[in-house]
């Protein structure tokens, strides 16, 4: 993966502009037509943001037939063009390679469990709000995964369908985090157990 | 106001080589129209939490309180007053209809036949199940099972309704189907609390109380959580 592009939205921006060529307000929406809450994009400037960025990285370039037809006379004033982006053979290259590239772990859970390792097993206590605070978000996001309810009969949109299936990976993911967690306090549990054994013992 | 308040409640039981605890000193209340998961794994004390709040099981001390009664007095007297727990699995003879066995606690209650089967197709319909009225108990699914369960105590006309683990044996493709119709029966005003292994099962509630070793551990709303701190270890 490019380290410069990084962010998730921009590879998202990259593969919808492949498909077709798109101005940034047009991608905006297919942008959020598409991913939905698996993207969030606070506001629309973080669309121009990837644009910019892929630009840069001539991963798109400006697709704009009308001017080549009516140069824009020196002098006057600019209009805001509506400008039209399209993908470079190697922007196409690049969106391939992302998406075969294995998925990595999201950023904050990385660091969740980084914390975790850091804070190390003298601390029992620190470590048990960790995993309290890891839990609430795992339970938080569960809660707002949404429901498929098939008894109306209807079949969905095909593109519906495959974001529906990756919301669902979302909720089996989330799901083995809070077993792990449940898990993991078990162990803190037995450990704190044996540790306050000799000392309350006797 | 608090529909149900479960208030401290603890339960043991008592083994030849130990004890096991299935509830510690554990507190909640659920308000009307209110979708609560209890959810925890295995050994977690949701199923005898749920019975203890439906008050089919007798906690060793604290309270339960249904609509400002204690429930002291059992399941019986807290069906009079609007709390229904669906059956995980109706209780009958295999071969007896679907419908007729919906029917049969109305027309013990004082219902005529017709209209008895009438309100039980009715129900069946309500709980997207109405192509069943006309099934054997013994030839219902997973899934069947559950909602024909959840039909039986919507007869009731509940204000709570208390399910055990309605999702634990319905495939996974069928499982927000049954969310889907719970969250339905609250938006409808009728307070639901049931339990879950999963968390998969969390998703679209109210309120998730994680439940672990007989402890609640958080009181998770979407965009408000609370969390219960571990009374520190024992003896310590």
């Amino acid at each position: 993966m490019r380290s410069s592009l990084r962010s998730p939205v921009n590879y998202a921006v990259l593969g919808l502009v492949i498909e077709k060529p798109s101005y940034g307000y047009e991608l905006l929406q297919r942008l959020r037509a598409r991913y939905g809450e698996l993207l969030e994009v606070s506001s629309p400037s973080h669309v121009y943001v990837a644009l910019d960025r892929l630009q840069r990285e001539q991963l798109i370039v400006h697709h704009d037939p009308s001017v080549s037809e009516e140069p824009a006379e020196p002098g006057a004033p600019a209009r805001q063009p509506k400008v039209t982006y399209r993908a470079t053979a190697e922007g196409a290259v690049v969106y391939r390679q992302w998406l075969a590239e294995r998925l990595r772990d999201d950023e904050e859970r990385v660091e969740l469990l980084g914390r975790l390792v850091s804070t190390g097993a003298r601390n029992l206590d620190a470590l048990g709000d960790l995993l309290d605070r890891y839990e609430l978000e795992c339970v938080a996001a569960s809660q707002k995964m949404p429901l498929t309810d098939r008894s109306d009969g209807a079949t969905e949109h095909e593109r519906d369908f495959v974001r529906r299936l990756v919301t669902e990976e979302r909720r089996f993911v989330l799901e083995a985090q809070l077993r792990w967690i449940d898990y993991a306090r078990e162990e803190l549990r037995e450990r704190a157990a044996r540790l306050s054994e000799p000392a309350g013992g006797r | 106001m608090s529909l149900l308040v479960l208030d401290r409640v603890s339960k043991r039981y008592p083994g030849r080589r130990r004890t096991a605890v299935a509830l510690d000193a554990v507190s909640l209340t659920v308000v009307g129209g209110e979708l609560v998961c209890v959810w925890g794994g295995r050994g977690s004390g949701r199923t005898t939490l749920l019975r203890v709040a439906a008050g089919l099981v007798r906690p060793d001390s604290g309270r339960v309180v249904f609509d400002g009664r204690e429930l002291a007095a059992g399941a019986e007297a807290a069906t009079g007053r609007g709390l229904a727990y669906a059956q995980p699995q109706l209780l009958g003879p295999r071969r007896q209809r679907l419908l007729d066995r919906l029917a049969v606690a109305l027309v013990a209650g004082g219902s005529g036949r017709r209209e008895a089967r009438s309100r039980a197709g009715a129900a069946l319909e309500r709980v997207g199940a109405g192509d069943c009225r006309d099934a054997h108990l013994g030839e219902l699914d997973a899934t069947e099972s559950v909602r024909a369960g959840i039909a039986q105590a919507l007869l009731a006309e509940p204000r709570l309704l208390v399910v055990d683990e309605p999702t634990a044996a319905v495939p996974l493709i069928e499982r927000d189907g049954v969310l889907a119709l719970l969250r339905s029966v609250a938006d409808e005003g009728v307070a639901v609390l049931m339990t879950a292994g999963e968390a998969i099962a969390l998703a679209g509630v109210d309120r998730a109380l994680t439940l672990s070793g007989g402890r609640l551990r958080s009181d998770v709303a979407p965009g408000r959580a609370t969390v219960i701190p571990l009374p520190r270890a024992r003896g310590a």
